[in-house]
């Protein structure tokens, strides 16, 4: 079935009104998830999982598919409302949608990870349903050595968030460094920096990290510095996007869109690097008056692009798992099982054996991007409201929901010890001026790096040169070379030309 | 990082930089570096690896810090950094009733939540934080934050099946709408 | 929740005083059951699918879960032994992840201190490697390992899980040491397999239902499969190319320690009558679980043997 034919095989079924029923479903109870904290998609579908007895196939997986984009919806806007990400995807969107909701821009903040969000969904699925395949054969050349390269990319862009001083920026990036060794190694089984604690051996959750540092921090010291009886109102500002907005969005949408599939299509690639790359190539594009903006006012570049790096890194993510039937994440994974509850094998053969529900699947996705922008925009208005709430009733609400999303899936004490104790951490990094997320920045690359590099090495038997000797992997490194050393070189010449 | 002393900070206004919060930061991030190098050296030595072992990085990553903690308490030595800093200049003295509630609501959770079930910690948690910022209508944030924990509780319990231990509170009301206590 | 534990502990413990002999009919008012994961998991899975048989047949009739989970259950587990300790009503999820996951976390508590009940289900694990690998048979494989283990690398998943211990068991057998290995750790199947098609290492070890679809789809050859007879027709074991080894990835439930016999003896019957249902023979079926019910003295002298043969190996690659 070429991929004309199979959409329009596709659409013709998800366009039943007990599909749209799925989908509408699917949609607002991935919102719903995607909003709290610590509880993700995948997560959501391996509860769902038992419907899988009870409603044919091709319901089921649109419903799946429907919590799955709404939750990378649901993640942004507690982003840039409360300043807790959600979903690890989402921490970066934080960065600047928190500033801009700060200074009375939350409507166009969200209006912006609303429309990015579609635009990179469509590209997004527009990829799966032509280019899928070919993708997925170029990404299984990777291996170990590139990504390693790729994450060694990834950490010039942690210069983009180090904020005034070097010393305190780095200082916060080793935090996160260490923060991200807690655990069992991988590579070898042994505990480290555990410090006995036996619940501490799966390591720091990265998105408790955040949350801790982000909205419990800020919350403490927001109540350290609190004037008695004078609560600052928020302003809500308008809502909707202006001309000059759009303009500033839509070169990020696309930008972020086409980093952000080609690095869900990898199989070791995610969601969070492309969201970094995205902030850091936009902050570096953005004319003068805009670069001001980030990291102060914010600046809409820095939601739209990583937030459409988000949206098509999440489509990506299906692409090996129809195509080669390859778990590249944890939602992808529990998709499978759910393919094989129902004695449908996906992998190779899936095209072929199961083309009506593989097709309907992908058009269910353009459907479900088409419902979630057509209920989200209109929200925005009453999102943004949520500012309105008096300032103690809405920092104690913001806690409850990091508790529950903290406590609600572990049951763990000590998990709540972790994110109120960070939280006191960010705190006195408030207090200090250390930036807060080169720790995160720090605690995804950190480990992911060090995994692949000794990978790479184990599989060259310990021979250094694994990485400049294979071509992708020194092109990636001169590229990184390049990213560290042409904004300053290209300062150099412009001095000099002066 | 450490407990800094604030008062002191407010204490000697203006010009003369206050160096000892800053200290107590470039020493924290030593005593940080000093921790993960202790916990780099009690990892057990495995005999699976080539060239890079579990320990190498945990070491790369305590030397940055104790690198950086010594650069901190240099600047710190130096006149520090904070004093320069826009938002400590016109920053009010600390509130201590508003951190002091704050904390207290953060304890109450971790106190409560094992014994007397979710809606009840963060009830306690809720009102002690709005408290912390000023509310002064107790019983109406009481009321909205049973209200809100109740049906966050049993969004969680009905809509995901996930079990978050129901406390007196949650059992209550599932008696009052007649179900059986499973 | 003090009082709602008492009072299931005395209703247990009623049914247990008024009950009939153990060998009747075993049904329970209300089960206990602990998973030592988060929900969504294979233990998980194995706890959910135990209580939707045995509520539609009758057996219990209401199921407690709760679930604890991190570090290969060795979170949970404490939790268990310490809270549940002599409970008749209360059942714990576990299986071949937690014995490794007890040794190289060097808990205290461990398996031995859980009352083995009954093994339900159990995955064989295989060796591939890459369609396009020179190396065309186990035979091809095991060559090349006992002359440069390091050379090979294998992919597979974390250190000292079951895919590593498979891994040391055959270089034992070739008269190797398992740390000779060069094994390549990935977190997750999926990156392992992208690995592995990407010729990126030389072979790759891990449950058969991971790489099944790889398999059947000609881009990996399934060179043999690690358990004591064959799983899949066409892929014959390692036993039977004349390698002793014999790994699974088996599950199972345990009862508390310090509980009498005949409480022991009635969880038993309980699993025993369950497994001989026809809806659990069906949703071993749905879900794809290999049968692997063992139970009594026969599971205890398994447990032994899986637990000596693990902590062997791992002793040599330093991590018992």
């Amino acid at each position: 079935m070429d991929p004309i034919a199979g959409l329009s095989l596709g659409f013709a079924n998800a366009l039943s009104l007990g599909n749209l029923g799925w989908a509408l479903l699917g949609c607002f109870l991935g919102t719903a998830v995607g909003v709290l904290p610590g509880i993700g998609p995948a997560l959501t579908i391996a509860l769902l999982l038992p419907i899988t007895f009870q409603v044919e196939a091709t319901g089921a997986f649109i419903l799946f598919c429907g919590v799955f984009y709404g939750a990378m919806y649901g993640g942004s806007t507690t982003s840039i409302l409360l300043n807790t990400p959600g979903e690890s995807g989402s921490i970066i969107t934080a960065l600047e949608g928190a500033k801009m909701a700060r200074n009375g821009r939350a409507g166009p903040a969200l209006a912006t990870a609303a429309i990015g969000s579609f635009v990179a969904g469509t590209i997004g699925t527009l990829g799966i349903s032509f280019l899928g395949p070919i993708v997925v054969e170029l990404a299984l050349k990777l291996g170990p050595a590139e990504y390693f390269s790729l994450m060694v990319l990834c950490f010039v862009t942690v210069s983009a968030v180090l904020g005034g001083s070097p010393l305190r920026g780095l200082t916060s990036l080793f935090f996160g460094l260490l923060l991200g060794l807690v655990g069992i190694d991988l590579q070898t089984g042994q505990p480290r920096m555990t410090l006995g604690v036996p619940e501490l051996l799966d390591g720091v959750n990265v998105v408790l990290v955040a949350v801790a540092l982000f909205a419990v921090g800020e919350t403490l010291h927001l109540a350290w510095r609190h004037v008695g009886g004078a609560s600052e109102v928020r302003p809500v500002g308008r809502i909707m996007m202006s001309g000059r907005d759009w303009k500033r969005s839509i070169g990020p949408w696309i930008r972020g869109s086409l980093l952000g599939f080609p690095f869900g299509v990898m199989p070791a690639g995610g969601t969070e690097m492309p969201t970094m790359l995205s902030y850091y190539a936009e902050k570096k594009l953005a004319p003068p008056e805009a670069q001001q903006e980030f990291g102060t006012t914010g600046a809409i570049e820095g939601v739209a692009g990583p937030e459409a790096a988000n949206n098509a890194a999440a489509a990506g993510v299906l692409v090996p798992m129809l195509t080669l039937g390859l778990p590249t994440s944890a939602t992808a994974a529990i998709m499978l099982s759910a393919f094989q509850s129902y004695g449908i094998n996906p992998g190779p053969m899936l095209f072929e054996q199961q083309g009506a529900l593989v097709w309907t699947l992908i058009a269910s996705l353009y459907v479900a991007n088409v419902m979630l922008v057509v209920l989200n925009l209109p929200l925005v208005g009453l999102w943004a409201r949520i500012l309105k709430i008096p300032q103690p009733q809405l920092y104690a609400g913001i806690l409850v929901f990091a508790t529950i999303g903290t406590y609600g899936i572990s049951n763990s004490v000590t998990d709540l010890v972790l994110l109120y104790a960070i939280g006191l951490i960010g705190m006195f990094m408030r207090r200090f001026d250390f930036p807060t997320a080169p720790v995160v920045i720090g605690m995804i690359l950190g480990p992911m790096a060090e995994q692949a590099m000794r990978q790479a090495l184990t599989i060259s038997q310990g021979d250094w040169t694994t990485f400049v000797t294979r071509p992708v992997s020194l092109a990636i490194l001169l590229l990184a070379l390049a990213a560290l050393l042409g904004p300053r070189l290209y300062g150099t010449v412009r001095r000099v030309r002066d | 990082m450490s407990g800094p002393a604030p008062r002191l900070l407010h204490a000697a206004p203006a010009p003369r930089p206050a160096v000892l919060p800053d200290l107590w930061v470039g020493l924290f991030v030593i005593a940080l570096g000093g921790l993960a190098l202790w916990q780099a050296a009690v990892i057990p030595t495995s005999p699976i690896y080539a060239q890079v072992g579990p320990k190498a990085v945990p070491y790369v990553v305590a030397a940055g810090l104790l690198l950086l903690g010594a650069g901190l308490t240099y600047v710190a030595l130096r006149g520090g950094w904070s004093y320069a800093l826009e938002e400590m200049a016109e920053a009010p003295p600390t509130n201590w009733r508003a951190i002091t509630l704050m904390l207290a609501g953060l304890l109450a959770n971790l106190v409560l939540i094992g014994p007397c079930g979710f809606s009840i910690a963060a009830s306690a948690q809720f009102v002690l934080v709005a408290a912390a910022f000023g509310s002064r209508r107790l019983l109406r944030d009481l009321v909205l934050a049973v209200v809100l924990t109740l049906l966050v509780w049993f969004g969680f319990v009905e809509g995901l099946g996930v079990n978050i231990g129901a406390g007196y509170l949650e059992r209550l009301v599932l008696m009052a709408l007649g179900q059986e206590i499973s | 929740m003090p009082d709602r534990r008492s009072l299931l502990a005395a209703a247990s413990l009623l049914l247990a005083a008024g009950g009939r002999p153990a060998a009747a009919q075993a049904r329970f008012n209300s089960l206990y059951m602990f998973i030592p994961a988060g929900p969504g998991g294979g233990w998980d899975g194995l706890g959910r699918a135990i209580e939707q048989v045995a509520r539609q047949a009758g057996l219990v009739s209401t199921f407690q879960f709760e679930n604890v989970g991190g570090a290969g259950g060795t979170v949970g587990l404490p939790r268990f032994v310490g809270q549940r300790r002599g409970r008749p009503d209360s059942l714990m999820v576990a299986g071949s992840i937690m014995v490794g996951a007890t040794f190289t976390n060097r808990t205290p508590v461990g398996i031995k201190d859980l009352v083995p009940v009954a093994r339900l289900t159990e995955e064989a694990g295989v060796v591939v490697v890459p369609a396009q690998s020179e190396i065309q048979d186990l035979k091809g494989l095991l060559e090349a390992l006992k002359a440069n283990p390091g050379g090979v690398a294998i992919a597979g998943g974390s250190a000292g899980g079951t895919d590593h211990i498979t891994l040391g068991l055959i270089l034992k057998a070739l008269g190797r040491s398992a740390k000779e290995g060069s094994y390549v750790a990935f977190a997750g199947g999926g990156p392992a397999q992208a690995a592995i098609l990407g010729a990126q290492v030389k072979a790759g070890i891990s449950g058969l239902s991971e790489f099944a679809e790889q398999i059947k789809a000609g881009r990996m050859r399934a060179l043999a499969t690690t358990g004591a007879e064959r799983t899949d027709p066409a892929i014959p074991t390692l036993k039977e190319n004349g390698l002793d080894v014999v790994m699974t990835n088996w599950r199972g439930v345990f009862a508390a320690p310090g509980i009498r016999p005949d409480a022991r003896q009635k969880l038993v019957d309980f699993i025993t009558e369950l497994h001989a249902l026809p809806a659990w023979q069906e949703m071993l079926k749905t879900r794809d679980w290999a049968d692997a019910f063992l139970t009594g003295d026969a599971f205890t002298a398994f447990l032994a043997e899986d637990q000596a043969k693990t902590e062997a190996v791992l002793k040599e690659v330093g991590l018992a």
